[in-house]
């Protein structure tokens, strides 16, 4: 029997149409590959020849779960041409990609969890997003425009109060639940040995994010190669980040990375609220039109939710976008999908796979 | 805030022409304990080959972040490898291009086993065959 398994592009930064095409055995998978129908990247295909101001609103629209990392990594990718964002606009910048990590790792966790049938501790990490969500929907309200822009951010935080109250909230459950869940041996059965990645396979493939750290590779670019206001930029505060690490390197150990990183996040969150910068969201730089910017290539690289993220900008002769390219997370850790689930059991697949955060 | 900021400076960037520096920051042995490097370096190695790079920076305990390709003129393509070496107080990239010509480019998948996946994903849109052969190495730097 074989299966096909569609992957979400917009996610996860793949070709318009990838899935992998998985023969079975009985309960078991057999042989896995990956196969690609349709090899254009909409949002890379769209935003060449566009300007930077333009690249960047495909860019949002193109949405996504990490959709403020691919900003954010775009947005730093310009501004390396003298164009370093306000201190205010950098704390408003990490609350909002610690938000989305948070919330991105509540919701994969939350899946693992449905899809094992652990439907308590499933409603416990919902009821904590929830939360979440409605401090973040207070605080920084949906909007048609990115919150990031060049030279800054486009709105301020509407309630910091609100938002704060509902992190420290949020951080005291997702405690409480990390505590308990570690300790329940059901949830351990289902889950120990699940989808096991050694920490040589992770270094020699090049895996990224938690999918690696969970097979104790202590890799973060946060930290291991701090930008914006991780590494103190624009005067910033100092926002200091260690990489969350586990040696199981199975769906457990991923599990358990996620809602560390979630706890952390919230702590940064909650560190940039309460010493957050007077002045101005944004430069006064040029309006669109005037704003001058020197042919060259540049990237930069941040860390989404799912693990490293890198945009390679080229920018033409006339300032405009020439190609724009993404190494997703996803990418990263495509190749170590294959052999992780070759032999598996078929129930186990979609946790491995939401594990590695595909 | 500033006013009029000066958004025409000079990306950080450096070609085969700037030699030195990379010639006496990757010298034989390695990267110099505490040598500091710029946190981006860009190398344009025409259609020199990427195997024998790929090996130095795998030496070096380099990390290869990935790959990325646009097209050029001709049906062939620029593609280009990025790699990350640790500094003495962070990290710094790497970008090497290589030219393909008649669209072949050979692979660095025994070298670095996460980039097959990526170089087909390349190969799949830009039409370029990575090849497992070995391929001339004119213009290859001499590490």
């Amino acid at each position: 029997m074989t299966y096909v398994l569609h992957l979400e592009p917009p996610n996860a930064g793949l070709p318009n149409d990838t899935h992998l095409r998985i023969d079975a055995d009985g309960n078991h998978a057999v042989a896995v590959q990956f196969a690609v129908e349709d090899l254009g990247h909409r949002e890379e295909d769209a935003a060449s020849g566009a300007s930077v101001y333009d690249a960047l609103d495909i860019i949002a629209a193109q949405g996504g779960d990490a959709t403020i990392a691919r900003i954010l990594a775009f947005t730093l990718a310009v501004e390396r041409q003298r164009l370093d964002p306000t201190s205010r606009a950098q704390h408003i910048r990490l609350i909002a990609a610690e938000l989305e990590r948070t919330h991105r790792h509540i919701a994969i966790t939350a899946a693992i969890l449905g899809a094992v049938g652990a439907d308590s501790w499933h409603e416990r990490l919902i009821s904590a997003g929830l939360l979440l969500n409605e401090a973040h929907a207070t605080a920084l309200p949906p909007s048609d425009a990115p919150l990031i822009t060049i030279g800054g951010v486009s709105r301020d935080l509407a309630a910091p109060d609100v938002l704060l109250d509902g992190i420290v909230r949020a951080e005291g459950q997702l405690r409480r639940l990390l505590e308990r869940l570690i300790r329940d041996r059901v949830l351990l059965t289902r889950l120990v040995g699940v989808g096991l990645l050694t920490r040589e396979d992770a270094l020699d493939y090049g895996a990224v994010g938690p999918f690696a750290r969970a097979s104790e590779v202590a890799l973060d670019t946060r930290q291991s190669a701090p930008y914006a206001a991780y590494a103190g930029a624009s005067g910033a505060a100092e926002f200091r980040v260690k990489p969350v690490t586990q040696s199981g390197g199975d769906v457990f150990a991923r599990l358990v990375v996620m809602l560390l990183e979630a706890i952390g996040g919230l702590l940064l969150i909650r560190q940039a609220i309460q010493e957050l910068a007077e002045g101005d969201l944004r430069l006064n730089i040029k309006p669109k039109p005037h704003l001058r910017l020197t042919a060259g290539d540049v990237i930069s690289r941040v860390e989404a939710p799912g693990g490293e993220l890198l945009c390679y900008l080229r920018l033409g002769e006339d300032g405009r976008v020439a190609s724009l390219r993404w190494r997703t997370p996803a990418q990263a850790n495509m190749p170590l999908v294959p052999q992780l689930l070759t032999g598996q059991e078929l129930a186990d697949l979609p946790l491995i796979m939401l594990s590695a955060y595909l | 805030m500033n006013e009029e900021p000066d958004n025409t400076g000079e990306v950080a960037s450096e070609t085969v022409d700037d030699k030195p520096l990379f010639e006496q920051r990757l010298a034989p042995g390695g990267v110099e304990s505490g040598a500091e490097l710029p946190d981006q370096m860009w190398l344009e190695f025409g259609d020199g080959s990427p195997v024998l790079l790929a090996v130095s920076f795998k030496q070096r305990g380099a990390r290869l972040v990935g790959l990325t390709a646009y097209p050029t003129p001709g049906s062939e393509a620029t593609v280009c490898y990025h790699y990350v070496l640790p500094t003495a107080t962070s990290e710094s990239v790497f970008n090497a291009k290589f030219n393909t010509r008649n669209r072949l480019l050979p692979s660095i998948a025994d070298i670095y086993p996460g980039a097959g996946w990526q170089e087909g994903a390349i190969g799949e849109r830009y039409g370029v065959v990575f090849s497992a052969e070995a391929m001339p190495v004119a213009g290859m730097l001499n590490l």
